[in-house]
């Protein structure tokens, strides 16, 4: 079994009072709690702020480009069945440039768990508008406000068909690591979106906005529109585990037995190559 | 007696043409012949002209031909596009009201028979191609046997009946052309009598580089469907699943790179396929898998470009965006094979390749290839063994006895030993940023300075089994410079012109020891299916002849015919 210090990885450079160190550190906790070890995770960020957690956290880790971390993810899984496997991302990162996977893993159901750090807006480029800011959100790029309305994932991921749909907020440890700690245990894709305030570029979505405006749902709505329609109601300022099923995942649903490692160094099969070799010949 | 037969059969698309062809083609194939093919088709689905253009010959040829002696029309339009090919003793089938045998002005034969009715009379609407076939059949002096036993295999699964009216249409064809035609036959089947029959493999360059990954153990590939490359796909998809392998189509060509790059971290073999424009989409992934040193191999199937170009036409115009695609400088390598047969072969080697340098390795083909069917001889899989580089067992990791273990760490031939995630005393990290030994994000001066050597020195002498195939003509000092698709013609038009051929079939990193050698005093000519004679510039690069060297080029979606190759090569000489 792991301890938190095992789990620490290179030194972060995240702002003082940045959001993501508590998902980090709510990771390693449910690594911890759940009685893994190090060598059993994989981790696959993005780009960004967020990026860097696949190596703070001292699990295999694999820092990717950006918007990709849930295609690679996936792969990852595929290779290798028996790894817990987390995608993590900003979102910028996820809701941006990776929104097409984000749909397509959520349909797909590969077993693996992926967590967004949402601090509404992108921090390591200096404070541009998201695809999660505000209508009206002013930034220095966007003095006259943000034009667009910003995108819902929650509900983009039950329509979807996600089977485990959850929102945190770093402010709230305990709910978040009880969210993140179901998460990793649902077989399937299981996706959680962490409010994440970053301190040196949004005067809006601080601690204070989250502590204010968010609302709790103590259990998971009961159907998808049920879910949908208590989002929409509080406007995505909800946190808990909002929906969850249980549906095979990718990998049970193929139905074959994976060797996808034969790991061999040698000659080739010669008996595999004759079997094969059949249907070419005239 | 006849050495080579040339056939083309055409038009409309969705007309079954493709599966004439190739039924064709496996016939001459199973009486011993070497058979070359050349398919050409319209970006839709129903309609439009298509033809299936063989070119069989007694000894092994590599090239479709351009010429046609017998040419089946189930169109008129197929015979208006192709009159052109035919010459003194062709025979060109055509359908009309009534039986007709005429001599043309330009001295071929033109035969019109009431293909439709005569398919009616028969009880199957659609036999007119099996006919047509039943013709061909006879007039090239081929076993009316062989037709039979095709058809029995064909249609095993479709019931007694439909093998029945088949094999009634293609004798019915026999006696159609013993009747009308018996004067103008051109007996290349008996010469074939008198070889020694080997069993011959027919098969797709695109088959084949899907059969030589599966061969040497890939067993993942996540791609996106696009021509002319889906066919690598789809031959995974149906096989792989029977020895535990995994195919996904995914998302788009993004993922599909990045599914196979995170299946190969994890310690699969692990592809993707693509053609021009997904390898362009691709490419950020690319460098990736360089930085972060992940063994991958990507098969870029060319097709006519820029953008969305000429989506099923034939061009080697990716050539640089395969050597240098991607932002920043990787580690990489970049195969061609000249043959279908060496498809197979380089395909295995990629693999090995990849796993051995911890790098992307591209399996360049073109359309040409990837498309086309020919016969090779059987596979001979003693040539290439597995060989997954410095991938580490559990054991061996352990043996390190590292907290972290350094995945980048520097050793003399910069790469460095690589553990699977999973492996207890191997916990590691993977990084697209520019890291340190450990994996860590680093950007101090010195230590980038020596990943950026460890890993782009790495592949220096990367080489595989045959970097190229070369045909001296000791006497000359010309030599034709070829890749891929192209090997045929060339080889044909170079031994014509009594000059050497060279085919690449390794263009990175180029193995210019050998070509310097090869290439001194000499004048270099290459042949090159795009506009800026891609494969030219690679060469001038690396070696010093521009003062000697030119290229012949072509780039309106055709291969090359030899007689192109003759005529432009004769006004530079």
């Amino acid at each position: 079994m792991a301890t938190m210090k095992e789990l620490k990885g290179d030194q972060p450079t995240w702002c003082p009072g940045c959001g993501h160190f508590s998902i980090m550190a709510g990771i390693q906790k449910s690594i911890v709690s759940l009685g893994y070890e190090p060598h059993e995770f994989a981790i696959v960020s993005g780009i960004g702020c967020s990026g860097k957690v696949s190596e703070y956290v001292r699990t295999n880790g694999f820092h990717s480009i950006h918007g990709r971390s849930l295609p690679v993810a996936q792969g990852v899984k595929m290779g290798n069945p028996k790894l817990k496997v987390i995608a993590s991302g900003g979102d910028g990162d996820g809701y941006g440039i990776g929104q097409g996977h984000f749909v397509h893993a959520s349909r797909r159901n590969i077993d693996i768990t992926y967590i967004v750090m949402d601090n509404n807006i992108y921090g390591l480029t200096k404070g541009q508008l998201s695809p999660k800011s505000a209508h009206g959100f002013v930034t220095k790029h966007s003095k006259q406000g943000n034009k667009e309305f910003p995108v819902d994932p929650i509900s983009t991921a039950i329509v979807n068909g996600a089977t485990f749909v959850a929102q945190g907020f770093a402010g709230d440890i305990k709910q978040m690591n009880d969210i993140l700690n179901r998460a990793i245990e649902h077989k399937g894709f299981s996706y959680v979106n962490v409010f994440s305030p970053c301190v040196t570029f949004n005067k809006i979505n601080t601690y204070d906005f989250y502590k204010t405006n968010l609302t709790t749902v103590e259990k998971p709505l009961e159907t998808r529109e049920e879910a949908v329609a208590k989002i929409r109601q509080h406007e995505s300022l909800v946190t808990g585990v909002l929906y969850e099923e249980n549906r095979d995942d990718f990998q049970t649903k193929l139905g074959i037995e994976f060797d996808l490692q034969p790991n061999i160094s040698g000659k080739m099969d010669h008996q595999l190559y004759q079997t094969f070799e059949k249907q070419f010949t005239c | 007696m006849k050495q080579t037969i040339e056939w083309l059969v055409g038009g409309q698309q969705g007309e079954g043409i493709d599966s004439t062809g190739e039924l064709f083609a496996k016939v001459l194939v199973k009486s011993g012949a070497s058979v070359s093919t050349y398919k050409q088709f319209m970006s839709r689905i129903k309609g439009g002209h298509t033809n299936y253009k063989l070119r069989a010959s007694a000894e092994h040829s590599y090239y479709s031909g351009e010429k046609i002696d017998i040419l089946v029309c189930l169109d008129q339009e197929t015979f208006d596009m192709h009159e052109h090919q035919l010459k003194k003793g062709s025979i060109a089938i055509t359908e009309g009201e009534e039986i007709s045998i005429t001599e043309t002005e330009l001295g071929f034969i033109k035969a019109v028979f009431p293909l439709k009715s005569i398919a009616v009379k028969l009880g199957n609407s659609l036999a007119k191609n099996m006919i047509s076939l039943g013709i061909s059949g006879s007039l090239a002096g081929l076993e009316v046997s062989y037709f039979e036993q095709l058809m029995e295999e064909l249609f095993e699964k479709k019931g007694e009946k439909v093998i029945e009216t088949n094999i009634k249409a293609v004798q019915y064809g026999y006696e159609l052309a013993e009747q009308y035609l018996s004067t103008y036959r051109m007996p290349f089947g008996e010469q074939l009598k008198k070889k020694a029959m080997k069993p011959q493999l027919f098969i797709s360059g695109n088959e084949a580089t899907a059969f030589g990954s599966f061969m040497a153990g890939c067993r993942y590939l996540s791609a996106y469907p696009i021509t002319p490359a889906s066919e690598v796909m789809e031959w995974l998809a149906e096989e792989l699943p029977k020895v535990g392998g995994v195919v996904m189509q995914v998302e788009d060509e993004i993922a599909g790179i990045c599914f196979a790059i995170g299946a190969s971290y994890s310690g699969v073999r692990a592809m993707t396929s693509t053609s021009g424009p997904g390898f362009s989409l691709k490419s950020e992934a690319i460098g990736m898998a360089g930085m972060a040193e992940i063994p991958i191999v990507i098969v870029n199937s060319q097709r006519g470009g820029p953008s969305t170009g000429l989506p099923t036409k034939h061009e080697q115009s990716d050539l640089q965006q395969m050597i240098h695609g991607t932002h920043g400088e990787i580690p990489r390598i970049v195969l061609y094979p000249a043959t279908i047969e060496d498809a197979f072969y380089l395909a295995s080697e990629a693999f090995n390749l990849a796993d051995r340098y911890q790098c992307p390795v591209i399996v360049a083909l073109d359309l040409g290839m990837s498309m086309n069917k020919m016969s090779v001889p059987a596979f001979d899989v003693d040539r290439v063994s597995i060989d997954r580089g410095k991938l580490l067992t559990d054991d061996e990791a352990s043996d390190y006895e590292e907290t972290h273990f350094k995945r980048y760490r520097l050793t003399e031939d910069g790469i460095s030993p690589r553990p699977k995630p999973g492996m207890k005393h191997a916990v590691h990290t993977t990084s697209s940023n520019e890291h340190d030994e450990f994996g860590y994000i680093c950007e101090d001066v010195d230590n980038r300075i020596k990943m950026m050597k460890k890993r782009l020195e790495k592949i220096t002498d990367a080489q595989i089994q045959v970097p190229f195939k070369h045909n001296p003509a000791l006497e000359s000092e010309v030599i034709l410079v070829g890749m891929g698709s192209t090997y045929g013609a060339i080889k044909e038009a170079a031994a014509q012109l009594q000059v050497g051929h060279l085919h690449l079939q390794q263009i990175h990193p180029l193995p210019i020891k050998e070509l310097e050698k090869i290439f001194e005093n000499k004048t270099i000519i290459t042949v090159e299916n795009n506009f800026n004679a891609q494969l030219l510039q690679v060469l001038k690069q690396g070696m010093p002849i521009h003062n000697r060297s030119q290229s012949v080029v072509q780039f309106d979606g055709n291969p090359f015919t030899v007689e192109t190759i003759i005529t432009k090569v004769r006004e530079m000489m």
